[in-house]
């Protein structure tokens, strides 16, 4: 090979992996690992019949705690996803299953989607309970702190994206924000009959989407060179409203690049892109949970008069 | 017991293999944060292939496998990062911890150099300069033949070659 080549190959090899970041993985694999170990063992238990000596010798060996750990990380993990506030298991899903998963999260924005995600988790949580008329009972100190905290963690990720100057990645992670809590806020202001949630999530609506504005005229000015007729296909290729679809294609990017620089004109098309996805993102959202509130009150309807009754 | 040999044993690869796979997954995705995220996936995906009991031979291969598989996955999703916005964001190739500011630049070089190619060259090139990989080894990760896979690998280097003398 010749030496030029050589030189950049060599070069090449030089990038490393920062020492804390591999300690960090390293870390977040062993507490991985250690999971997924457990729950080999509990199939290992379950699948052997109870009467084998063997057995019974390791299985007398592993101490209480660890026996009840292994119960806990496999099957209520799972049975406790579904649960609400006020079930038994809704600790397992909100301190266990999600704290472990967020361990997992690494960098600043899947860290911050992941936060979203759970903000939406919440959400639901509160239509599902104002469904069945319980959402008095477990909005104040529990659900509304909750949100607020998902809500407040997702918020300082793009605060810290913001200051980092990644503005494109910041206002990312706050459009998908203000997506979620707006198709939230208006399911619920039909369902939310008494107001208890949606004051409080409407105030956040206004909030975020003040963020926005903010990231946007910043946006306005930055330096920003991209693909954007790639994001308008991959925009068009999803389902979305007729509406959405004309933004997308009025969108006219200049081409630029390092000598022609028409910079002004192309974020200004980059924001309105971003208005068309939020637009589109809107839309598929809402969908989603209406199909699924439809599912639960088709549900529910029986269980709640039960619920009723018994207490 | 038997469990705990293959963590230890999947601790001891990890540290002899997660700086290749971190850096190869570097040079194909241009963004040191989804790297380090494409690196930890894939020895959380190698790792439960492993406790499923799955018979692994090579696992310096297997891992370039499960990590290539989540690089195109990556490329599926999205397709945005040029260097000019990882320039714009303050991107360094490596920490200064470790490496002087010349060596940064150099190596951004070797990044843009590599950018230009097609990716079925520069996944290939990547594997066989940067990685050390064989062509044998490679034609697993991408399930292709080897004769292929050093055909490509050829074609790659010339391809390279005219980059570096327009330069």
């Amino acid at each position: 090979m010749d030496k030029e080549l050589k030189d950049i190959i060599n070069k090449a090899k030089e990038v490393r992996l920062s020492a804390e970041d591999k300690a960090q993985v390293r870390e977040n694999l062993v507490t991985f690992m250690n999971k997924e170990v457990e729950s080999v063992r509990n199939e290992e238990l379950v699948r052997h019949s109870n009467w084998h000596p063997k057995i019974w010798f390791s299985f007398a060996r592993i101490p209480a705690m660890a026996v009840l750990s292994v119960f806990l990380v496999t099957g209520v993990s799972f049975a406790a996803e579904g649960s609400l506030p006020g079930d038994t298991l809704y600790p397992v899903k909100v301190n266990f299953n999600e704290e472990f998963q967020s361990l997992i999260a690494f960098s600043p924005e899947s860290k911050a989607k992941f936060e979203i995600k759970r903000a939406e988790r919440r959400l639901e949580e509160v239509e599902r309970l104002a469904l069945h008329n319980k959402l008095e009972t477990h909005w104040k100190g529990n659900l509304e702190v909750r949100l607020e905290k998902q809500i407040e963690r997702a918020s300082k990720h793009v605060a810290m994206l913001e200051e980092k100057g990644e503005l494109r990645k910041a206002a990312l992670i706050n459009d998908r924000l203000e997506v979620v809590l707006s198709v939230h806020d208006q399911i619920l202001t039909d369902l939310d009959t008494k107001k208890i949630a949606t004051k409080k999530i409407k105030e956040r609506v206004r909030k975020v989407a003040a963020r926005r504005k903010a990231l946007e005229k910043k946006l306005l000015t930055a330096k920003m060179i991209d693909k954007l007729p790639e994001e308008k296909k991959i925009l068009i290729k999803k389902k979305i409203t007729p509406k959405a679809i004309k933004v997308i294609k009025d969108v006219k990017a200049p081409k630029i690049n390092k000598q022609n620089l028409k910079q002004l004109e192309y974020n200004k098309a980059y924001i309105k892109l971003q208005q068309a996805k939020r637009a589109t993102e809107k839309r598929i959202l809402l969908k989603k949970a209406n199909q699924r509130l439809k599912s639960f009150r088709i549900k529910t309807k029986p269980t709640k008069l039960k619920d009723s009754v018994s207490r | 017991m038997q469990q705990l040999d293959k963590s230890q044993q999947f601790l001891a690869d990890y540290e002899s293999f997660s700086e290749a796979i971190f850096r190869h997954c570097f040079f194909r995705v241009s963004d040191r944060e989804k790297a380090r995220d494409l690196m930890q996936d894939t020895f959380v995906k190698a790792w439960q292939q492993v406790t499923a009991g799955a018979d692994i031979k090579n696992m310096r291969a297997f891992l370039y496998r499960v990590a290539n598989n989540l690089i195109i996955d990556e490329y599926r999703k999205k397709k945005t990062y040029s260097l000019d916005q990882m320039q714009e964001a303050g991107f360094e190739l490596a920490s200064q911890d470790h490496l002087k500011i010349e060596k940064i630049v150099e190596g951004r070089e070797a990044l843009e150099m590599l950018e230009q190619l097609d990716d079925k060259y520069k996944e290939v090139i990547i594997m066989r300069y940067i990685d050390d990989l064989s062509p044998q080894e490679i034609a697993e990760v991408v399930g292709e033949s080897e004769n292929l896979v050093s055909v490509r690998i050829h074609r790659g280097l010339v391809r390279l070659r005219e980059l570096v003398n327009k330069v």
